[in-house]
């Protein structure tokens, strides 16, 4: 039988389901390319970084739009792929085979949600078996997240990684030692890079015998938190400038810690439909020049929910949100809202980074404002409103932000 | 035991610090009332002919999980109205009907529905002094006391002046304070050191239920069995969540009690998914350890995250063996404050 990946890409990007078998056997194909990667995966530049997507879809295809389609730019993943958004189970299965057909232009780190114990809580479980009727497809990507690396080093100079950094981790050597192929443990240097987080204030206090320095127990029951002089520590010994992650929700898409040692990439906008925040992917120049994309969400008449599926599949030829042709962006709109039409914004040819066109397109629409897509999207209608205390206030620093490479 | 002698601070230009003379007190000497500066409080306070219902949607209005009951003639608190009242008067009578059509209900309708089958009462008073007796403590009295009391299982305990309530002081905000004193004392170094199989601390009656047993049935389980939390296991017996007695907060706010009827695993995954967006950041779906963790482990654990017990368990097949609690940590740490 014949495994015509483009033909399978193209049917992802409209969000089709692919039948059981055919993603227990991306899922084996995958593992083939993923088990000759090491732990910590050395990665050049250019390339962009996105961060916590959570099985939000429509938002995946905007990074596309507004970063460029695989393969013309280089992505790394770092991880949270599944969970919380209504997709996981189409945001994973594309991106698998965007790894399987772009081995090289791809990489997929593992974030502390491919794990089995925490999808279990936190609603791929529960996706699977909706959509697929068992849980087959749930122990398919469950046993590939084995198979998912734990860190990228770009040109020597800024490590990746979904969490943080852990007390029992001083050197990449280090890392690259570990037996990743199994499930996350609930504690050790593996659940620390995927659970760990920095924090600005930190104040702490030790109480075990063998000094941990600034790291402290996390209040997510698995990790550290940590700060500056660690953070310091570990880029010094490793000959490294800089640190980004992600894991943590960001209300402005980003934030920056500790003069630069450190940032956090936060890719799904409107978190859970609800939260209000932007979103931003981390594009990383050809000279280590690093620029945060900002973004907001795919906006509300281009993405349908579950709620409004079966009215709208009617409606399709009007919207356009029926059989896509292509995956040349024109489909699914993406417009800065009220200001350009859908059809304006890319054109045949544009759509990687080359065009000096598109480079100066996609500079005006960075900054865009989604919006508050409010709770018509048929899930929770609570409105509670979102916790002040969260991480936010991204992009004081003026020498990154706002500094384009072309 | 606390000799009553002020703390004074020392000049070290004119003496030397020695051991006995005051300018380092045991940690078990600090004064309650010095807790509560820490902690700022509104302390609210529960009157004991006001309904069930209205008691417990205060509870849920202020966010708390336990208040103490004034009783107007008697001019007394005569106890601390928690979730577990809600569970055990409330609940049960609620679990015999089957499921309402209606999802969504207000807490006059829960509580009328419950009345139809099991009277709820109308003054607190009289049932709480012997679920839930009422400990008070005066702002002078120091922490000893509160550990002495706590490693007894009691929960939280009223700080008053007279009659006048000036805060409530419970096992987590003494263990926050006593956390972060540990290093300082040579004797709380050594207990914490050693693990948790040394000690033989914990519980081994572990009551745990499967993801798929109903809310109503796992909070029964709780009352039967008199505890607070119970492990939810998966198909394999390997615990993957925690389900308290106070997690029943969750389904009284904003009108979500057609949760109560749904599968355990389900509601703490509702829990999970609501904590996680509000804090910005997801947490593990259950704390534990390991027999080989260190009391000072599991304790720190418990401090992070804020939780009141860790489960113990084998990390081989992932079921718990044991169950660890604040309660626990209190008994072992009290013959160090004696010695």
């Amino acid at each position: 039988m014949t495994w015509d990946l483009d033909a399978i890409i193209s049917r992802l990007y409209t969000k089709q389901l692919l039948p059981e078998h055919t993603v227990r056997e991306l899922c084996e194909k995958v593992k083939e390319v993923l088990v000759r990667e090491g732990n910590v995966r050395n990665v050049s530049p250019p390339c962009t970084l996105v961060g916590d997507v959570h099985g939000q879809f429509y938002d995946v295809l905007e990074i596309f739009r507004i970063g460029g389609y695989c393969p013309d730019t280089n992505y790394v993943f770092l991880g949270d792929y599944v969970d919380r958004g209504y997709y996981s189970v189409e945001t994973i299965t594309l991106l698998a085979c965007l790894k399987l057909r772009y081995p090289d232009r791809v990489t997929l780190v593992r974030g502390n949600h491919e794990s089995r114990a925490v999808t279990q809580t936190y609603g791929f479980y529960t996706e699977c078996i909706r959509k697929y009727g068992n849980a087959n497809v749930w122990s398919y990507f469950t046993d590939l997240f084995d198979y998912l690396v734990l860190s990228v080093v770009i040109q020597d100079s800024i490590f990746c990684v979904h969490g943080g950094l852990s007390p029992s981790l001083h050197t990449i050597d280090q890392i690259k030692v570990i037996d990743r192929f199994r499930e996350i443990p609930h504690e050790g240097p593996m659940a620390d890079l995927v659970w760990s987080d920095p924090v600005s204030a930190p104040t702490f206090s030790s109480v075990s015998g063998d000094d941990k320095g600034d790291f402290a127990i996390s209040p997510r029951g698995a990790g550290y938190i940590f700060g500056r002089e660690v953070t310091k520590k570990f880029l010094e010994v490793n000959g490294l400038g800089h640190i980004c992650r992600a894991h943590q929700l960001c209300m402005e898409g980003y934030q920056i810690l500790y003069d630069d040692m450190l940032s956090t990439v936060w890719s799904a906008p409107n978190y859970c439909y609800r939260a209000g925040n932007m979103a931003s992917v981390l594009e990383i120049g050809p000279g280590l020049e690093r620029y945060f994309n900002v973004f907001g969400p795919c906006p509300d008449q281009y993405r349908e929910t579950p709620a409004k599926e079966t009215a709208t599949a009617a409606a399709a030829g009007a919207m356009g949100t029926g059989g896509m042709g292509g995956v040349a962006g024109r489909e699914k709109g993406g417009s800065l809202a009220g200001v350009l039409s859908r059809d304006a914004v890319w054109e045949d040819g544009d759509v990687g980074m080359g065009s000096q066109a598109a480079v100066e397109r996609r500079r005006k629409m960075t900054r865009r404002v989604g919006g508050m897509v409010g709770n018509g999207n048929g899930g929770e209608g609570s409105g509670d409103g979102v916790d002040a205390d969260r991480v936010g206030a991204g992009g004081q620093d003026s020498g990154v932000v706002g500094r384009y490479f072309l | 035991m606390a000799t009553g002698r002020e703390y004074e601070p020392v000049d070290y230009e004119l003496q030397p610090p020695h051991e006995g003379l005051g300018f380092q007190h045991k940690w078990y000497e600090t004064k309650c009332g010095e807790l509560l500066d820490k902690v700022h409080q509104q302390p609210v306070v529960i009157s004991g002919e006001i309904p069930v219902e209205s008691a417990c949607e205060l509870l849920v209005k202020n966010g708390i999980s336990a208040a103490p009951v004034w009783d107007k003639e008697k001019r007394v608190f005569v106890g601390m109205f928690d979730f577990r009242d809600v569970v055990t008067y409330v609940l049960l009578g609620l679990g015999k009907n089957g499921k309402p059509d209606d999802a969504t209900y207000e807490v006059e309708e829960l509580f009328r529905r419950a009345r139809a089958h099991e009277p709820v009462p109308a003054k607190l008073a009289a049932d709480l002094s012997q679920k839930n007796p009422f400990y008070s403590v005066m702002e002078e009295t120091p922490i000893l006391q509160l550990v002495e009391i706590f490693g007894k299982g009691i929960h939280r305990v009223a700080v008053t002046d007279g009659d006048k309530l000036k805060g409530i002081i419970s096992q987590s905000t003494v263990m926050q304070f006593l956390y972060g004193q540990i290093q300082k004392y040579p004797d709380l170094v050594e207990t914490v050191g050693k693990t948790l199989a040394e000690t033989g601390l914990g519980s081994k009656n572990v009551i745990t239920a499967h993801g798929n047993t109903v809310v109503l049935d796992a909070l029964k389980l709780m009352t039967d069995n008199d505890v607070s939390s119970i492990g939810i296991l998966d198909p394999s017996g390997a615990i993957v969540a925690n389900l308290s007695m106070s997690d029943i907060k969750w389904a009284m706010k904003a009108t979500r009690f057609a949760l109560l009827y749904e599968t355990c695993l389900h509601f703490v995954s509702f829990i999970d998914q609501e904590q996680g967006m509000m804090a910005g950041k997801d947490k593990l779906p259950v704390f534990d350890v390991t027999e080989t963790s260190t009391v000072g482990y599991a304790l720190g654990k418990m401090v992070a995250t804020r939780a009141h017990r860790v489960w113990v368990v084998d990390r081989a097949r992932g079921n718990p063996v044991s169950v660890v609690s604040l309660t626990d940590i209190y008994r072992i740490l009290l013959p160090a404050a004696q010695a």
